[in-house]
């Protein structure tokens, strides 16, 4: 109850900030609470990146990660990785905005991180594509970059803001490419406190006039500071630094100009916060606009919806009611349909955050929102997007030297034909110009079907660059985030010129890690008379760091072209290395007027912008894959190294072996020596010799001592065996138990007493009471003396089995005979339970 | 047991070993509890080494020979002091790997695989594999 309590009043916290922000300095402190904010604060600070999204054919978002020190106290649960993963997932859904619209949108993010110094993207997590292949790919790649971060980043050290800015602009500079939209997202728990020199004196070289600031938006980088921990700050620098100011500082050019990237700034003064914080830049880049005060009351024109709510604990479900009485009812997680409105859920403990595209012609009215558990109204924000985008309508190229018409067709979220009549005011700017650079007069018009541009072009133009913007104001006065579009136009010349298509831009296409990219160029020869296409060598080549020896395959020089007369030539790119951003470059064209036309000796100029995408899918299933097989390969060498132990260990201990054969006679009173030795024993160590033997396996007289090595099994041991040398032989050694067939006996490795009697097959058969046999005995033990090997050989040999195979060989010659070797007496050695005790010989 | 094995009785004196004592007891049992102890920690160091692997991957890597190494030296001369023991006492015939020593190179191979899966981890990351 206690911590629900602190939980509020943390938040009113946080809304009490951010609302004095918002009345000290009039800028954006888009905490998250939002209701404070000024009404269109959010939309006009994070505008330049929407529209930028909405004709870019790429994003690239560097997160930048604070790794200083303090974050182990301000942030000792680590929520900030599990805000990247929201962050991330927001991001990769934006694909989804686009795709009706039929263009693809290729969203690669990287991770760099910085303390007392900066720590670049190759070496935290470089850049990475987030949309490849299905969602479930997607979610292992978001789970691998947060992995990674989460290992890479840990706390320590101080804050270099300087270092981090000046390292995040670098990572950032090979994605500097047309149609691509960068943005970095800086994360600190800190202020400026270290620096090479002073604060103070690298506060001034990053803000300055021309300064790194100034740099980075005038090259189009958004930045959008993300401050946890504000409270207990004595600067603003991160607030002024991402927006230009922050009321009581400046940083750079103030106010932004209108052609540069703006910023945004968020922050959150305790852990939940910053869940939020991270679940709502999806909406910032998007340039969802706050609702404000006009809450769930939507205007028409709205094509799409975002409602997120604070919350104390994680809620189940969030249900929302349309105006056309549509109930939608969203899980913590996923998408759901529902009367052609589809919504996007995403949640935590934290916060809940559903995301509404609205079906063409849906009623605009009053929504209203409940979840399970209930959340208060107050804690509910809602913002909202135009739903409409502009399109170049394409249609015939126009001529140079006259008054272009470009249009555009308004597009609904779906793909549809859309227009801006349910918009109170549609405000249009447009711009334009040549080759050449200089602008080209340019005016734009509202028409039925969307936007027509009127540009005046010049008679060398070929090609000419016309960015529209239209800012719709619906009938409440709220102002949405501007649509645009920019297009590169290809004019037609004079037809004493040669034409090369396509002129506007040439698209290589993809070049997969490292498969070329190709696409071909089209010559066509005046119908005046001979002409000339001159292609120079590309230049200002823009492509990813790690590719930077890349070049354009193109064969340079002058082409010519008899009348009427149409060529082709190839222009590819084959990437050095695998890796993921955008190649770009423009290929000089000089197109030479026909020979004996009035304008021959004369030629236009076009520099044509060649563009391509480097792909490195991330095969998720080859990851897995190669885990595996590593971890497989971790066990492998211990496997191996057993199976060596085995091998090297399966051998018999022969140093010092000797041994003695003996012949022996078997009869009802055991066994005994033929001839009989003067001292009546079987066995005498001082008739023992040496006996050369291999470790690994040797035959002594008839008996083979062999080992199977069984390597494969490492839970088990080698076989040690003997068996007869020769055939017709059956074998008793010392090892219990005998086999029953007498083929073979067990042995010890270590051979410190060892005794083998080979027993001929023939003799078992016999009528004699008594059989001959052979003993062979090894022994290793030197501690052994006379009386303890003829002990040992009387009675670790079990001779009982013998009466039991003469039996078994009677009764297979003629089992009538079987029944006299039934019953018998001990023999008369019978010391210790040795198994000779039990002999048993007949009745 | 120490010094030369034979089958005259740990007492010495005339008596002789007629009995069959197991592998088991009769060879060094401390290379096994060893392997043991060794697993174990080596799974600590894996779990340690999975956050420095990146900072610090000869670290992990060294962690993995000397678990690999020193827990394969240990099984081996377990392996050889059982067929020294083959030298007392009679009857060794069941010559066999004990439960307990089956158990011990079960968790060196998971220490095994638990360093194997902080640098596979790693490694599978590499843009060589892709």
């Amino acid at each position: 109850m206690v911590g629900v309590v602190l939980k509020w009043i943390s938040r009113l916290g946080v809304a009490f900030s951010a609302a004095a922000l918002a009345t000290a300095g009039g800028l954006l402190p888009a905490s998250a609470t939002q209701e404070n904010a000024p009404d269109d604060a959010l939309a006009t600070n994070a505008s330049q990146i929407a529209t930028c999204l909405q004709s870019a054919r790429s994003i690239s978002g560097l997160f930048l990660f604070d790794q200083s020190g303090s974050l182990s106290s301000n942030d000792p649960d680590e929520v900030r990785y599990e805000g990247l993963e929201t962050a991330l997932l927001s991001l990769s859904r934006l694909q989804h905005a686009s795709e009706a619209t039929g263009d693809s949108l290729d969203i690669e993010v990287a991770v760099s991180a910085f303390d007392g110094d900066y720590y670049p993207a190759r070496d935290v997590v470089g850049w990475t594509q987030l949309n490849d292949g299905e969602d479930a790919d997607r979610g292992e790649i978001i789970d691998q970059i947060v992995t990674t971060t989460a290992e890479r980043t840990q706390p320590e050290g101080g804050t270099n803001f300087e270092a981090a800015l000046e390292g995040a602009a670098e990572d950032l500079a090979d994605r500097g490419t047309r149609g691509n939209c960068r943005v970095l997202f800086w994360f600190t728990d800190g202020e400026f406190e270290r620096a090479e020199d002073s604060v103070e004196a690298a506060r001034e070289r990053m803000c300055r006039e021309d300064g790194l600031l100034d740099e980075m938006r005038a090259a189009g980088i958004t930045i959008i500071g993300l401050q946890l921990n504000m409270e207990d700050l004595d600067s603003d620098d991160l607030l002024s630094m991402a927006t230009g100011s922050s009321g009581t500082q400046d940083c750079g050019t103030v106010p932004v100009p209108s052609d540069w990237a703006n910023g945004a700034f968020l922050h959150a003064d305790d852990t939940a916060g910053l869940r939020r914080l991270f679940g709502s830049l999806g909406n910032i880049i998007e340039g969802c606009t706050p609702q404000g005060e006009r809450g769930a009351e939507i205007d028409p024109g709205v094509g799409r919806l975002n409602v997120t709510l604070e919350t104390l604990e994680q809620t189940e479900q969030v249900e929302l009611t349309a105006p056309d009485g549509t109930v939608i009812t969203a899980g913590p997680d996923g998408t759901v349909t529902e009367s052609g409105y589809t919504a996007v859920a995403h949640s935590d403990e934290s916060y809940h955050s559903v995301t509404v595209t609205l079906p063409p012609g849906a009623a605009s009215g009053t929504w209203s929102v409940s979840s399970v558990p209930e959340t208060e109204e107050e804690f509910t924000d809602w913002c909202v997007y135009p739903g409409v985008s502009l399109q170049h309508a394409g249609g015939d190229e126009p001529t140079a030297g006259q008054t272009a018409h470009i249009a555009f067709d308004v597009v609904d979220t779906h793909g549809g034909q859309a227009s801006f009549a349910d918009y109170e005011d549609v405000t249009l700017t447009a711009a334009a110009h040549g080759e050449d650079g200089h602008p080209r007069e340019a005016t734009a018009e509202m028409t039925d079907d969307g936007v027509v541009v009127a540009v005046d072009t010049e008679d060398t133009d070929a090609r000419i660059q016309v960015r529209v913007s239209a800012q719709p104001t619906t009938i409440s006065g709220l102002h949405l985030t501007p649509v645009g579009a920019e297009e590169g136009i290809a004019l037609a010349l004079s037809s004493v010129f040669p034409s090369v298509r396509p002129l506007d831009e040439l698209d290589l296409g993809s070049a997969v890690r490292q498969d070329p990219a190709t696409a071909e160029l089209t010559l066509s020869g005046s119908p005046d008379g001979p002409t000339e296409v001159c292609l120079g060598e590309p230049e200002t080549l823009t492509v990813p760091e790690e590719v930077s020896g890349d070049q354009l395959t193109v064969e340079t020089g002058c082409i010519g072209l008899d009348t009427g007369e149409t060529r082709t030539v190839e222009v590819s790119v084959t990437p050095g290395a695998p890796t993921v951003g955008n190649g770009e470059a423009d290929l000089p064209v000089r197109l030479s007027a026909a020979e004996g036309s009035e304008a021959a000796g004369t030629s236009v100029d076009v520099d044509l912008p060649v563009i391509w995408r480097y792909e490195d899918p991330r095969d998720v299933g080859a990851f897995f894959t190669v885990l595996t097989g590593l971890m497989l390969l971790s066990v492998l060498p211990l496997y191996l190294i057993l199976v060596a132990v085995k091998a090297a260990t399966a051998k018999y201990t022969t140093a010092r072996l000797q041994g003695e054969t003996i012949e022996l006679v078997i009869g009802p009173d055991g066994p005994r020596r033929e001839p009989a030795a003067p001292n009546g024993l079987l066995l005498d160590d001082s008739r023992l010799v040496p006996v050369p033997a291999d470790p690994g396996g040797f035959t002594h007289n008839g008996v083979r001592l062999g080992v199977e090595k069984k390597l494969l099994n490492p839970f088990s041991m080698p076989e040690f065996y003997a068996e007869p040398a020769a055939t017709g032989q059956r074998i008793l050694t010392s090892e219990q138990p005998p086999t029953a067939d007498g083929s073979r006996g067990r042995a010890t490795p270590g051979l410190g007493f060892f005794a083998a009697v080979l027993i001929d097959e023939h003799t078992l058969a016999g009528d004699e009471d008594e059989i001959r046999a052979t003993a062979v005995v090894l022994v290793t033990d030197t501690h052994l003396w006379s009386a303890d090997l003829d002990r040992l050989l009387r009675d670790t040999v079990p001779w009982s089995t013998i009466a039991q195979w003469r039996s078994q060989a009677k009764q297979s010659a003629t089992p009538a005979a079987a029944a006299s070797y039934t019953a018998g007496s001990t023999p008369p050695d019978d010391a210790g339970p040795s198994p000779g005790a039990s002999l048993t010989w007949r009745g | 047991m120490t010094g030369e094995p034979t089958w005259t009785s740990p007492a010495g004196g005339d008596t002789l070993r007629f009995s069959s004592p197991s592998v088991g007891s009769s060879a060094k049992q401390w290379p096994v509890v060893a392997v043991f102890v060794l697993s174990l920690v080596g799974v600590v160091m894996a779990v340690l080494t999975s956050h420095l692997v990146y900072d610090l991957p000869g670290l992990a890597l060294a962690s993995y020979l000397v678990v690999l190494l020193g827990g394969c030296a240990l099984i081996g001369y377990r392996r050889y002091e059982a067929i020294r023991a083959t030298r007392t006492g009679g009857g060794f015939a069941d010559l066999s790997v004990q439960p307990l020593e089956k158990l011990a190179i079960i968790t060196l191979a998971l220490a095994c695989l638990a360093h194997g899966a902080v640098l596979a981890y790693e490694a599978a990351g590499w843009s060589v594999w892709f």
